[in-house]
């Protein structure tokens, strides 16, 4: 049987180590919790049991991340072949779903990121220097009424949550397509609670806005159509 | 009924809170006050709860391709 390190050797390593430092797996009560040693045999168990149940969540957060199948296709396969490679450092019983979908961002943040047309943090390092500003603070609500959303189709609020910067696309996708925690959500992307709080409100009033541009288009909303 | 709400930039990241379910007791008591008395108030709930079930509900729910399934399942036998 390979090692761990023997079966790293053939992965870009700089990524899998920013991925998973020894001993940081989700949930795991400690740091220093040595690495498991699970046989063969319970690995595939594991790998059956607990991580391909989330497969379809896991797929649909990775269209919904890259917007194109193949990559998509692709960014599922490499997260789940990295989450058996690393497997030793997932704890048996603990949150399977949130350890997975922390891989998948984590990939997607090395691997796709870069080579998609997105403008990688630029953007949302705007938006995010905008939306603290004061002028941000005094205009936090925006002028929406529930009656102008209430008949959009799945496929018209898709178009208008992609349009978000990836990181407040993210943050959406996780907690209200998704229902994890905010717990769960800073353990995901790695970031403090208060921040996973702060940067969903920014993104849901994005998201209202591109929602409100979209109603007025379409003539939802008589008084704000141009 | 209030027409115009003071502080409708904390009252609406509440109702955040409170749709996603992590609010504290004392934030539900709150809300529950705020719907009762502040109009801009209940409008902001019935936008954010209307929000939320556009995403939680109308959104295409794709699955994996079973290729890819087989594909992963196929892979990791190799590995050890």
């Amino acid at each position: 049987m390979a090692t761990i390190q023997e079966a790293m050797s053939d992965t870009p390593t700089r990524d899998d180590d920013q991925l998973l430092p020894e001993g940081d797996s989700i949930d795991q009560p400690s740091a220093d919790t040595p690495a498991r040693g699970y046989t063969d045999e319970q690995k595939y168990r594991i790998f059956n049991k607990e991580f391909m149940p989330h497969i379809d969540s896991m797929y649909n957060f990775a269209f919904r991340l890259t917007t194109d199948e193949d990559d998509a296709n692709d960014l599922v396969q490499d997260t789940y072949l990295k989450a058996f490679r690393f497997i030793s450092s997932f704890e048996q019983g603990t949150n399977a779903k949130a350890w997975l979908f922390r891989i998948l961002k984590n990939s997607f943040i090395n691997d796709y990121r870069k080579k998609s047309k997105e403008p990688a943090k630029v953007d949302y390092q705007d938006v995010e220097t905008t939306y603290n500003s004061e002028d941000a603070e005094a205009e936090h609500t925006v002028d929406l009424r529930a009656e102008s959303v209430s008949d959009l189709i799945g496929d018209e609020v898709a178009t208008a949550l992609n349009s978000l910067p990836v990181d407040f696309r993210t943050v959406i996708i996780l907690c209200d397509i998704e229902g994890f925690t905010y717990e769960e959500m800073a353990k995901i992307l790695d970031i403090p609670i208060g921040t996973v709080r702060s940067r969903l409100h920014r993104a849901r009033n994005l998201l209202k806005e591109k929602l409100r541009d979209y109603a007025s288009s379409m003539g939802y909303n008589e008084e704000n159509e141009e | 009924m209030k027409e115009h709400c003071g502080h409708s930039t904390d009252c609406l990241k509440m109702i955040q809170l409170i749709l996603d379910g992590e609010a504290t007791e004392q934030q539900l008591a709150r809300l529950k006050v705020n719907l009762e008395s502040c109009k801009p108030c209940i409008e902001m709930y019935h936008l954010e709860k209307e929000v939320k079930e556009l995403l939680t509900k109308r959104m295409e729910k794709r699955c994996c391709p079973e290729q890819l399934v087989a594909t992963i399942k196929s892979k990791i036998l190799t590995f050890s």
